[in-house]
C-alpha cells in the first residue's frame, strides 16, 4: 500500500440523496435544540452522529491504496521451492491455487479452473504442468509465464495409429517417464488378451513400441497395463478398428503370368473388384470380370479408368499400349487413379515407360534380394536386374532394402504412378506363406491405390485422452455450403474459418465416459472415447505441460502494474454509532 | 352391607371403565402400529426398523389416548362424579357412598342410605361412555389396507430377492447353478471292462472319464418336470427317462471328446437350461513298444549258431493282449528274390498280459532257414485290451542280413530290401539266369525246344544291346520287335508269350520312359521285316552286324564310361552270336564279362535316368502369327469370388458387446440377448473340439439370456464372454484398404500449380 484517500460509494445517487438528508438533519438538529432538557450539547452531538451514520451506510466510503499486484497460479504438481523462492524475491506476490494442487500455506484456494476469470489480468505466473487450452485463451490479454514444475511420472506421450485395419499389425507407440532407476512392464491387453508387453528398465524418458492384430472391426477398448514395484495402473486404451474396405482393380496384361494370376485371386478373395484385359492378338482379347459387373473396355477411355481405383500392368504391356490409352490413362492418373507398373525389364526409348517410369535405372548384376516380411523370417525372392532411383521426379519408396527401392511411386497430379521391381513372389502363397504374401502386397496396392474423395472430414483438434465436462474443438472440412455434425444425436453449431473457405470449428463438451460418436449428414462418423477421470493423469499433465509452454509469454514483460484497491470500511462501525446515538437520544429525556 | 355392596359396584364400575378404555387405546394403537409396520416395509426400509417404528408408535399412541382420557388419573370419586351428571336420581349425592359412615353427619348418613338405595336400582342400567366398537371398527379397516398394500408389493419378493448366483467353479455351479430346480444329481460313470477300473459315483457335471464309459445321469427334481433332456454337444438331445416319480435317468455310452447340458420344461412350461458342462474323454492310447541293443540294419556274418536277441518293453495304459514278432525272410536277389514271412511268438513271457512287459525272443537265423546272402526283416507288434477294435502298433522294421562272402559286392545299400537298380543292368543277369536254366534242361527238352529258346534268349540280348546303345548314341537300326528266322515265324505268337513268361515284360513296356516308343506294335513288324529284307540283300543279316554309325555323337556319358560301354556291347554282341547260333554254354562268359562291365559302369556313373519327354518339331519362322483369327472372338469369364466372413454372429456379437460395455450403465436387451444366443452356437461348434477354452462363456451366454446373472455380475460375464469369442476369431491374412481423403479446393489448387510450375 503506498497512498491512501478516502472514496464514497454511495448506493444511491448523492446529491439529491444528501439534500434529503440534510433537510431532516436539520430539522432533528433544531428539535434537539429546542428541547428543554439537559444534555442539549452532548444531545447535538448524538443527533450529528445519527444524521452521519445514515449517510456513511448509505454512502459507503472506503480506502482507496494503489497497490501493484501480481497473482501467481499454483497447478497441480507446482514445486514448493519454486514459490517459496517467488515469495522470497518479492513478497507482494499473490498466490492461488487450483482445486486439484497441493494446497500452499500462502495461497487461496480457487474452486475450479473457471474462477480464473477474476483473476485473470493479475496472473503473471502459472506454476506446475500448467492450465489447459480454454483457460490460456482467458488469459490471453495478460502476459502471464509459465514456469514447469515436477515432470509427470508414467507415460507422457501416446501415439495411436489414424487408421487401424482388421488382420493389419498396427502399432502404438509412445514415451514412459521414469523419475528414478527401476523397471516397469507395460503391457497391452485387447479383448483377447495380452497382445504385446514391454519392459522398461532405468532412469529417463523411454520410447516404447506396443504392435496388435485386431481381427474384428468395431470400436473397442483396449487397455495399457503399467506394472510398476508397488503398483499396476490400467489405463484404457480407445481402438477404432475400420473393415477393410475393397476397390476396384484393372489389370491389363498381354499375356497371362502366375504373378497377376495369383495377385488376382488374392485380391478377389478379399472382395475386391477386378478386371481383367488380357490380350490374345492385335484384336482380340479375354476379359475377366471379378466381383464386377461386365463393362465394356476394349478401348481404354477417362471415362472407363475413372471408375478405377488402381491400374496394374507389366511392363511389357505398358510399353504396347497405344498413344491414345497412354493419353488416357495419363488424364486418369492425374485426376486420381494410381497405376502399378510391375516392371520385368526397362525400355528406356520407349515413350509410355518414360512417361510413368521416368526414373533413373541403375543397372544390377544380382536378381534376387532378401527382405524381412515378418518377425525376422528373412525371404528370398526374385527381382528385376536393375533399381529405379531418384532422377525425373521425386521417388517415394514403399519397399525398399539395401538393394535400393523395390516398390515405390510418385505423385503425379491427384495420382499415383509406382512400380514393383520384385518378381515371382507367388511362391510365398504356394509355399503356404499368404500372410508374408500380404505383407507384401497390401502396402504397395494401398498406397498406389486412388484415394477416394469424401465431401466431409471430421477432425478432433483436442489431444488425447478427452475428460467428461472439458471442450473438445473439432474441425470440419466440407464442401457442403452448410454443414451439419451431430455430437450423438445433438446438433453442434459451426462457425467457418475466418480465412479459409470450408473449414469450420466447433467445440462441445464431452458427455459421460465412454464412446461417443460425431457424425456429418453423409454418414461420415469419427467415434470418441471420453476417459474417466482418474485415467491417464500422467499424460494428461504431459499434455498440459506442452501447451502451457506454448501459450506462456516469452519475454517477462516487466509492466509497472500499479492499480487501485478500496477497502470499504465497515458498515457494523456506523451501525453501532447509530445505535448508540439513538439510544443517547432515547435515554436523555429519561436521566 | 348394603353400603359396603354399593361401594364395590362402585370401584367395580371403576375398573370396567379403565378395562374398557384401555382395550379401545389397545385397539388403536394395534391399529396405528399395523399401517406404521406395512407402509415403510413396503417403502423397503428394513424388517427391525420398521418393527421399531410401528411398536413406538403403537405404544405413543396408546399412553396418549389414555392420558387424553386421564384413565390413569381416574378413580372412584370420578366415578361418582360422572354418576351425580348423568343421573339424577341419585341426587348428586352418589360421593357419600364412598365415605365411612362415622365422618359423616346423620342427614349425610340419610341421604347416603337413599343413595345407596337409588344406586341399586339404578346400577343394572347404568352405561358408561367408550368408543370400542369404533376403535375396532378403525382396526378392521387398517387391517384392510395392510392387506392391500401388501399385495402390491409381496413379502417374499422383500425377503428373497437374491437372485442365485451363478457359481464360477465348474464343481461348485454343478451343484449351485444347474439344478435350479434340480434336487440331486447322480452320475454314475461306468468304464469298460476291460480298463479294470472301477465306477465312479459323483455329482459334479464336469466329467473326466476313459473312453468308451458307460454314464448314467440320475437327475431328481424339486417339482415335477416335463421332458428333461441331455443336450450333448449342442446337437444331439436325448430325453431322459422316467424311472420313479420325480427321478430321471439317462444312461449313454461315449467316445469322443465334448459338451452336454441339461434341458427341462417346468410345469409353468417354461423351459430351463442347465449350463454347460465338459465331458472329456481320456482316450486309450496304443501300446508303446521300444526295442532294446538292436540298430535298424544289421550285418552279421553267417555261422549256423547266428542268433540276434530281440529285446523289446511293451507298455500300455489299461493292459497288453497280444504281441508278436512278423518277420520276413528274403531269399535270393534281383527279380528271383523269394520271400517268407512267419509270425514268431516271444519266448519270455509266453502269455502276453498286463501293462508294462520286458518280452525276449531268440531268433536263430539258420533255423529260419537264411542262407548267405538272404535277408531278414522284422517287427514287433502289439495289441491292447481295447473292446471291440484293439490298438494296435507296431515298431519299425528291423534288418538283418546275412553277408555273402561268396558273391561280389553288388548291393547298393546294406540290407535295403529294394534294388534301386534300374531293370536294364538287372535283365543281363537274368539273361545269365535263364542260360544257366536252358543249360541245364538240355537234356530234358527237344533239341527244337532248346534252339528256340536259345533263339529267344539270343533276342533278348539284342533288345538289351540296343537300349544300351541308345546310351552311348547309336542309331536305332532296328525295331524292338520280333526278328526271328522266316522259318520261325509260325511260332511268333507262342515266343512272345515266352517272353512275357520270363519276365521281360520290364524291358518291352517302357514304363520308365527312358527310351521312346518311337513306333506302333505293328510298325515294328513291318519295319523290322522291311529291315531284315534289306539286310538280307546283303547276305548278312542287318541285325547282326555290328555298326556304330552314330557313337562319335553320344555325349551322355565320360570317355572311359563310354569306353567301357562300348566295350559291353561288344561283348553282348558276342553273346547274342552264341546263342543265336544255339550254343549258349559259348555264350555264358560272354553274358558273365558284359554283366561285370554293366556293373562296372552303373558304379562308375549313375546317370541312368533319361527321360524325354515330348520334342516338338520346329516351327517355321515365316509361318508363325499368320493364322486366321477372324473367326477367334474376345473371350468373357465372368465370376465371384467374394468370401462372406467367417463367424458373423461372433462378430456381431463382439460389436455389440463393445458398445454395451462402454458406458457406465449395462443393460442387457433382447436384441442383445439374441446375438449372443448367435454367437453361442457358433462358439458351441468350436467348443466340441476344445470344450476347456469355451465352455464356461457358453454358459454365461446361456446365463445372461436366461436373466440368471446378478445386475453387478453382467459386466465382467460379458467381458469373459468378449475375451473368449475375441479368441474363437481365427487369424486372417491382410488385404489392401482404400482410403479416403477430402480434396479441399486448396489442395486442388495446389497441385495444379506445381503441374504448370513443373
Amino acid at each position: 500500500m503506498t497512498d491512501q484517500a478516502l472514496t464514497l460509494h454511495p448506493l444511491l445517487d448523492r446529491w439529491w440523496f444528501i439534500a434529503i438528508l440534510v433537510l431532516p438533519g436539520i430539522f432533528i438538529l433544531w428539535q434537539e435544540y429546542r428541547r428543554d432538557i439537559g444534555f442539549r450539547f452532548l444531545r447535538m452531538i448524538a443527533a450529528l452522529f445519527v444524521i452521519t451514520s445514515i449517510a456513511a451506510l448509505f454512502l459507503r466510503p472506503s480506502f482507496k491504496t494503489e497497490k501493484e499486484l501480481s497473482i501467481v497460479l499454483l497447478t497441480d504438481g507446482y514445486k514448493k521451492e519454486q514459490a517459496d523462492s517467488l515469495y522470497k524475491v518479492n513478497n507482494n506476490l499473490q498466490f492461488y491455487h487450483l482445486p486439484d494442487a497441493k494446497t500452499y500455506s500462502r495461497s487461496t484456494k480457487l474452486a475450479s479452473v473457471n474462477d480464473i476469470t477474476s483473476i485473470e489480468k493479475e496472473i503473471r505466473l502459472v506454476l506446475g504442468n500448467g492450465l489447459p487450452d480454454f483457460a490460456w485463451k482467458q488469459l490471453k490479454n495478460s502476459s502471464a509465464s509459465y514456469i514447469s514444475g515436477n515432470l509427470p511420472i508414467g507415460i507422457t506421450a501416446i501415439h495411436i495409429p489414424y487408421q487401424i485395419y482388421t488382420n493389419r499389425e498396427s502399432i502404438i507407440k509412445g514415451n514412459y517417464t521414469m523419475p528414478t532407476d527401476g523397471n516397469v512392464t507395460i503391457k497391452l491387453k485387447s479383448p483377447a488378451g495380452i497382445d504385446d508387453s514391454v519392459k522398461l528398465k532405468g532412469k529417463g524418458v523411454h520410447s516404447f513400441r506396443l504392435s496388435f492384430t485386431p481381427r474384428q472391426a468395431g470400436n473397442f477398448l483396449y487397455e495399457l497395463m503399467v506394472k510398476s514395484a508397488d503398483q499396476t495402473q490400467h489405463e484404457p486404451l480407445p481402438i477404432v478398428v475400420h473393415q477393410n474396405t475393397p476397390y476396384k482393380t484393372l489389370f491389363l496384361q498381354q499375356q497371362p503370368t502366375f504373378e497377376n494370376q495369383y495377385l488376382k485371386s488374392f485380391l478377389s478373395r478379399k472382395n475386391h473388384s477386378i478386371v481383367l484385359r488380357s490380350q490374345l492378338s492385335r484384336s482380340i482379347f479375354r476379359y475377366e470380370y471379378i466381383n464386377h459387373p461386365s463393362v465394356s473396355i476394349s478401348a481404354l477411355s477417362k471415362k472407363i479408368l475413372a471408375d478405377f481405383d488402381l491400374v496394374i500392368t507389366d511392363s511389357e504391356t505398358l510399353q504396347s499400349i497405344s498413344s491414345a490409352e497412354s493419353k488416357a490413362l495419363e488424364e486418369a492418373i492425374e485426376s486420381g487413379l494410381g497405376l502399378l507398373v510391375l516392371m520385368h525389364e526397362h525400355a528406356g526409348s520407349n515413350r509410355n515407360i518414360t512417361k510413368f517410369i521416368p526414373w533413373k535405372v541403375v543397372s544390377l548384376k544380382t536378381d534376387t534380394t532378401n527382405i524381412i516380411l515378418s518377425s525376422g523370417k528373412t525371404t528370398s525372392l526374385t527381382v528385376a536386374p536393375f533399381s529405379l532411383a531418384d532422377g525425373g521426379s521425386p521417388l517415394q519408396s514403399i519397399l525398399q532394402n539395401k538393394r535400393g527401392t523395390l516398390a515405390g511411386f510418385a505423385y503425379t497430379g491427384s495420382g499415383k504412378a509406382g512400380f514393383q521391381l520384385l518378381q515371382n513372389t507367388y511362391p510365398l502363397i504356394l509355399q503356404g506363406d499368404t500372410i508374408s504374401y500380404s505383407k507384401l502386397w497390401s502396402p504397395v496396392l494401398e498406397q498406389i491405390a486412388r484415394r477416394r474423395s469424401v465431401a466431409n472430414a471430421v477432425q478432433i483438434k483436442s489431444p488425447f485422452p478427452i475428460y467428461t465436462h472439458q471442450p473438445v474443438d473439432i474441425e470440419l472440412t466440407s464442401t457442403d455450403a452448410t454443414p451439419e455434425l451431430k455430437d450423438d444425436s445433438i446438433a453442434l453449431p459451426l462457425t467457418e474459418d475466418v480465412r479459409i473457405d470450408n473449414i469450420w470449428h466447433t467445440t462441445t463438451w464431452a458427455g459421460n465416459a465412454g464412446w461417443h460418436i460425431l457424425s456429418t449428414r453423409d454418414s461420415v462418423q469419427l467415434p470418441y472415447y471420453v476417459s474417466p477421470d482418474n485415467a491417464w493423469q500422467s499424460l494428461h499433465a504431459a499434455n498440459l505441460i506442452d501447451l502451457s509452454e506454448q501459450h506462456s509469454t516469452k519475454e517477462k514483460e516487466i509492466s509497472d502494474n500499479k492499480y487501485i484497491a478500496y477497502t470499504p470500511i465497515s458498515p457494523l462501525i456506523f451501525f453501532l454509532t447509530l445505535l448508540l446515538s439513538l439510544g443517547f437520544l432515547w435515554l436523555a429525556p429519561k436521566l | 352391607m348394603n353400603e359396603r355392596y354399593a361401594r364395590y359396584r362402585l370401584h367395580h364400575l371403576l375398573r370396567k371403565y379403565k378395562l374398557m378404555r384401555m382395550s379401545e387405546a389397545f385397539v388403536l394403537a394395534l391399529a396405528l402400529a399395523l399401517i406404521a409396520f406395512i407402509v415403510p416395509y413396503i417403502f423397503h426400509v428394513s424388517l427391525a426398523g420398521s418393527l421399531a417404528l410401528s411398536i413406538t408408535g403403537g405404544i405413543l399412541l396408546f399412553l396418549l389416548h389414555c392420558e387424553q382420557l386421564q384413565l390413569f388419573k381416574l378413580n372412584a370419586y370420578k366415578v361418582t362424579v360422572y354418576l351425580n351428571q348423568h343421573f339424577p336420581s341419585l341426587q348428586n349425592s352418589s360421593d357419600l357412598l364412598l365415605k365411612e359412615n362415622e365422618e359423616l353427619t346423620g342427614l349425610q348418613q340419610l341421604q347416603k342410605i337413599r343413595t345407596t338405595q337409588a344406586f341399586e336400582a339404578l346400577y343394572p342400567s347404568i352405561r358408561l361412555p367408550h368408543r370400542l366398537l369404533q376403535a375396532l371398527g378403525i382396526l378392521a379397516v387398517s387391517i384392510l389396507a395392510s392387506f392391500t398394500l401388501t399385495s402390491f408389493a409381496p413379502l417374499l419378493t422383500h425377503q428373497g430377492s437374491k437372485i442365485k448366483s451363478t457359481g464360477t467353479t465348474e464343481n461348485a455351479a454343478a451343484t449351485i447353478i444347474a439344478p435350479a430346480q434340480v434336487k440331486q444329481t447322480n452320475i454314475t460313470i461306468t468304464p469298460p471292462a476291460y480298463t479294470n477300473l472301477k465306477a465312479q459315483h459323483t455329482t459334479s457335471w464336469a466329467l473326466t472319464f476313459a473312453e468308451g464309459s458307460a454314464i448314467e445321469w440320475t437327475v431328481e427334481f424339486t417339482a415335477g418336470v416335463k421332458n428333461p433332456s441331455l443336450i450333448f454337444s449342442g446337437k444331439e438331445n436325448i430325453p431322459l427317462k422316467a424311472s420313479s416319480t420325480g427321478i430321471y435317468s439317462l444312461r449313454k455310452t461315449i467316445n469322443e471328446t465334448g459338451f452336454y447340458q441339461l434341458a427341462w420344461t417346468t410345469e409353468q412350461g417354461e423351459t430351463k437350461h442347465s449350463d454347460f458342462y465338459k465331458l472329456e474323454v481320456i482316450k486309450d492310447l496304443p501300446p508303446v513298444i521300444t526295442v532294446h541293443k538292436l540298430n535298424q540294419f544289421t550285418e552279421l556274418e553267417f555261422s549256423n549258431s547266428a542268433t540276434v536277441d530281440v529285446h523289446a518293453t511293451l507298455a500300455d495304459d489299461y493292459g497288453l493282449d497280444n504281441a508278436h514278432i512278423i518277420a520276413t525272410v528274403s531269399k535270393g536277389s534281383g527279380e528271383s528274390v523269394k520271400f517268407r514271412e512267419d509270425k514268431l511268438l516271444f519266448e519270455k513271457p509266453a502269455t502276453i498280459r498286463g501293462k508294462h512287459i520286458d518280452a525276449t525272443r531268440k531268433l536263430n537265423l539258420a533255423r529260419l532257414g537264411m542262407e548267405p546272402g538272404d535277408e531278414l526283416y522284422f517287427y514287433v507288434v502289439t495289441f491292447d485290451t481295447k473292446q471291440p477294435i484293439p490298438n494296435r502298433s507296431r515298431t519299425e522294421t528291423y534288418f538283418i542280413s546275412l553277408r555273402d562272402t561268396t558273391k561280389q559286392e553288388t548291393v547298393v545299400d546294406d540290407g535295403l530290401g529294394v534294388d534301386l537298380m534300374p531293370d536294364y543292368f538287372r535283365s543281363q543277369r537274368q539273361i545269365i539266369i535263364d542260360t544257366e536254366k536252358l543249360l541245364k534242361e538240355k537234356k530234358q527238352i527237344t533239341k527244337q525246344t532248346f534252339q528256340s529258346k536259345s533263339n529267344e534268349l539270343g533276342y533278348d540280348q539284342k533288345v538289351l544291346r540296343l537300349r544300351y546303345g541308345e546310351f552311348l548314341g547309336e542309331e536305332f537300326e532296328s525295331g524292338i520287335g520280333p526278328q526271328e528266322n522266316p522259318a520261325e515265324e509260325d511260332h511268333d505268337h507262342e515266343e512272345e508269350d515266352i517272353t512275357k513268361k520270363y519276365g521281360h515284360v520290364h524291358d518291352t513296356e517302357n514304363e520308365h520312359n527312358l527310351v521312346e516308343e518311337k513306333k506302333g506294335g505293328h510298325d515294328h513288324h513291318h519295319h523290322a521285316e522291311s529291315k531284315e529284307g534289306e539286310a538280307d540283300k546283303n547276305g548278312i543279316p542287318a541285325g547282326f552286324v555290328h555298326e556304330h554309325d552314330s557313337e562319335e555323337e553320344a555325349t551322355f556319358f565320360t570317355q572311359s564310361i563310354r569306353a567301357k560301354l562300348k566295350a559291353a556291347l561288344t561283348i553282348m554282341w558276342d553273346a547274342e552270336l552264341h546263342l543265336r547260333l544255339y550254343e549258349p554254354e559259348k555264350s555264358l562268359p560272354f553274358q558273365y564279362k558284359a554283366l561285370k562291365l554293366l556293373k562296372e559302369i552303373s558304379q562308375d556313373s549313375r546317370i541312368y535316368v533319361h527321360r524325354t519327354g515330348f520334342d516338338p518339331p520346329p516351327l517355321k519362322e515365316e509361318k508363325r502369327m499368320t493364322g486366321d483369327l477372324g473367326e477367334v472372338k474376345s473371350a468373357t469369364a465372368l465370376a465371384t469370388a467374394a468370401r462372406s466372413e467367417n463367424y458373423p454372429a461372433i462378430r456381431k456379437a463382439l460389436q455389440v458387446i463393445a458398445s454395451a460395455l462402454s458406458p457406465d450403465s449395462l443393460h442387457v436387451d433382447d436384441e442383445m440377448k439374441k446375438n449372443l444366443t448367435q454367437a453361442g452356437q457358433e462358439l458351441s461348434t468350436l467348443a466340441i473340439e476344445k470344450p476347456g477354452l469355451y465352455l464356461k462363456s457358453l454358459s454365461l451366454i446361456r446365463a445372461l439370456t436366461e436373466n440368471e446373472v446378478k445386475p453387478a455380475e453382467q459386466r465382467s460375464a460379458l467381458k469373459a464372454i468378449e475375451t473368449s469369442l475375441w479368441r474363437a476369431l481365427p487369424a486372417a491374412t491382410n488385404a489392401p484398404a482404400a482410403s479416403t481423403r477430402t480434396l479441399h479446393e486448396l489442395d486442388q489448387a495446389f497441385i495444379k500449380n506445381l503441374r504448370t510450375h513443373d
